[in-house]
């Protein structure tokens, strides 16, 4: 198993969802769908769409938070949420933001219209995290350890050609721990 | 596909894999293999494990990145690290902690051999959020975007009775979606 390569477990480029940055959160959604077609039998559904730019290069990511976060307009003159959760927030706090910032007041029928016409660049939120294809799995399970992320970018001689997922790595290890009980 | 209320949506407690605080991660890791055959096909795929008390209380959960950390005991010093995560981490200051902090230097292999003596209840993230049955999924919307967290335990009364996972919010709301006239 100490041979194993990031490259051995990574999800290829070829087989996951990507849009272009004008896409529609709907486009975005059904290329997901598609993708999740694609998979071989046994491997574990993707959670999220990468976004390119029109030079191709991979500028975003639009997981399942993101998606939800763009059905309410509101969230986007709250700050970064990131720094906001990391504060440790209380349910109370919670609960008074969406009553404070009156969230949510559209019903949800509305909200999903509105929100299906939004384009991938104003949903996604940039990617930069990234791993050579070359490097060891130990090194893989660290970067992704370490950015707690789903997924991060692979790349070979600089260039993206797939993406390791933290699903993949967990059942490789898994697997592992099973062979060695048995 | 209509929109689903927070009940309808979330996986019952006797559908997920819950393991006593006493286990050890090897245990952990076969529960969630035994969820996971028990999930309806439409479902999305089992992800985490829930911890019981000897009162068979929900105490934590371990997610699939708890595992992994589990496996390089030195990730126990540096503390918070979702804290960590956010701050921004250069490749550079990723890559010191294997040549210069020595992280993972033990076979990969060895570090899953180890899996049977870590007990869970050394690795959980404990339990200090949830929502009520009856909130709308809207406010479970909310409350999943302010936490940033993928899973939300659903409480009637003081109980824990299911987990509400984002994966299917996200799911039931997308195809409401592509079916809008």
């Amino acid at each position: 198993m100490d041979t194993k390569r990031v490259k051995d477990l990574m999800t290829p480029l070829e087989g996951y969802a990507v849009v272009d940055e004008n896409a529609t959160l709907l486009d975005s959604v059904n290329a997901l769908e598609e993708a999740q077609k694609k998979l071989p039998p046994g491997r574990q559904k993707h959670r999220a769409v990468l976004v390119i730019d029109k030079n191709k290069e991979i500028i975003g990511k639009i997981g399942h938070l993101a998606f939800l976060k763009a059905l309410e307009p509101k969230y986007n003159v709250m700050g970064d949420l990131k720094n906001l959760t990391s504060m440790g927030v209380s349910q109370q706090f919670v609960d008074s933001l969406m009553a404070n910032y009156q969230l949510f007041q559209d019903n949800l029928t509305d909200l999903c219209r509105r929100a299906a016409k939004l384009t991938a660049k104003e949903v996604m939120h940039p990617v930069s995290e990234s791993i050579d294809e070359n490097a060891s799995l130990a090194e893989g399970i660290h970067t992704v350890v370490m950015h707690q992320s789903l997924s991060i970018l692979v790349t070979r001689k600089g260039q993206v050609v797939g993406l390791l997922r933290l699903s993949d790595l967990f059942e490789e290890l898994t697997r592992e721990m099973k062979r060695l009980a048995s | 596909m209509p929109i689903k209320t927070v009940k309808e949506l979330m996986i019952p407690l006797s559908e997920y894999a819950v393991v006593p605080e006493n286990a050890s991660l090897y245990e952990a890791v076969k529960a969630l293999n035994k969820a996971q055959s028990l999930l309806k096909p439409s479902r999305q795929s089992a992800r985490a494990v829930l911890v019981a008390n000897d009162k068979n209380q929900i105490i934590g959960q371990i997610e699939q990145v708890d595992f992994l950390k589990a496996l390089e005991p030195k990730y126990a010093m540096l503390g918070d690290l979702e804290a960590v995560s956010r701050a921004g981490l250069g490749d550079e200051m990723i890559n010191a902690m294997i040549d210069n902090l020595k992280f993972w230097q033990a076979d990969v292999d060895e570090a899953c051999a180890r899996a049977k003596m870590i007990p869970v209840k050394d690795i959980m993230e404990p339990i200090n959020r949830s929502i009520d049955q009856g909130v709308s999924l809207a406010e479970a919307i909310h409350k999943f975007v302010i936490w940033q967290t993928r899973r939300l335990p659903v409480k009637s009364g003081h109980e824990i009775i299911g987990i509400l996972r984002l994966t299917d919010v996200f799911k039931n709301v997308t195809d409401y979606m592509d079916e809008l006239p």
